[in-house]
């Protein structure tokens, strides 16, 4: 009772602040390809338990983001990248 | 009609050199007596799986790149299918050549499973 807890808002949640349109990387630079062969450009767009950072957050444009997500599961297929995360031996 | 395929092939890590070598010949045939368009077939070498498969950690990465119909797809992945070697394969059609972008990725599997094959090479050298 005696314990100040801070007050959560009880309202709608704030608004966000505006953040900065972000562009997609592929459209920004032409040299830039996407192929399920290199990891290493397609671990950008995945998160740490080797899911699929979805658009609003990477920021690419639909065509792209298409493109990203049929290398990605291609990828782990041939075992190129996690399907869930990295095993955690015990 | 020949369209444009390229076939990753993961096999046992732990294999000899003629294994290796009758798996590229097999493979080689397959594309011949189909009246396909062999043009390349490059050793990545041996690299680290994202996961297991069949319990192997380890998979050596052959990157295969033809020409050819249905027929032939299906014909060399039932051949595939049926060898035990190979651990996993996944053939793709592809709209145009990139080789480059196969170079960069074989590359990377050199930096990657260098530590590894010295490790390995330690190990049966026992200097």
């Amino acid at each position: 009772m005696s314990d100040e807890r801070p007050q959560r808002p009880s309202g709608p949640r704030k608004k966000r602040p505006f953040q900065r349109r972000k562009v997609c990387r592929f459209c920004a630079d032409k040299q830039v390809t996407i192929d399920y062969k290199d990891p290493r450009t397609l671990r950008y767009f995945i998160s740490e338990r080797g899911k699929i950072i979805p658009r609003r957050i990477s920021g690419n444009c639909s065509k792209h983001q298409r493109e990203i997500t049929e290398a990605v599961k291609r990828a782990r297929n041939i075992a190129l990248l996690p399907i869930a995360g990295a095993h955690v031996l015990p | 009609m020949n369209r444009m395929y390229e076939t990753i092939i993961i096999v046992q890590p732990d294999l000899g050199d003629e294994e290796l070598k009758g798996l590229s010949a097999k493979i080689q045939d397959v594309i011949s007596t189909m009246k396909g368009d062999f043009r390349r077939l490059e050793d990545w070498g041996v690299r680290k799986l994202a996961y297991p498969i069949n319990k192997v950690v380890r998979g050596r990465y052959y990157y295969l790149r033809f020409d050819g119909d249905a027929p032939l797809i299906a014909e060399l992945e039932r051949r595939l299918r049926l060898d035990d070697k190979v651990v996993r394969y996944q053939s793709v059609k592809i709209e145009k050549d990139t080789g480059a972008a196969a170079a960069a990725a074989k590359a990377e599997a050199a930096v990657q499973t260098e530590a590894p094959v010295e490790a390995a090479e330690a190990a049966t050298e026992s200097e």
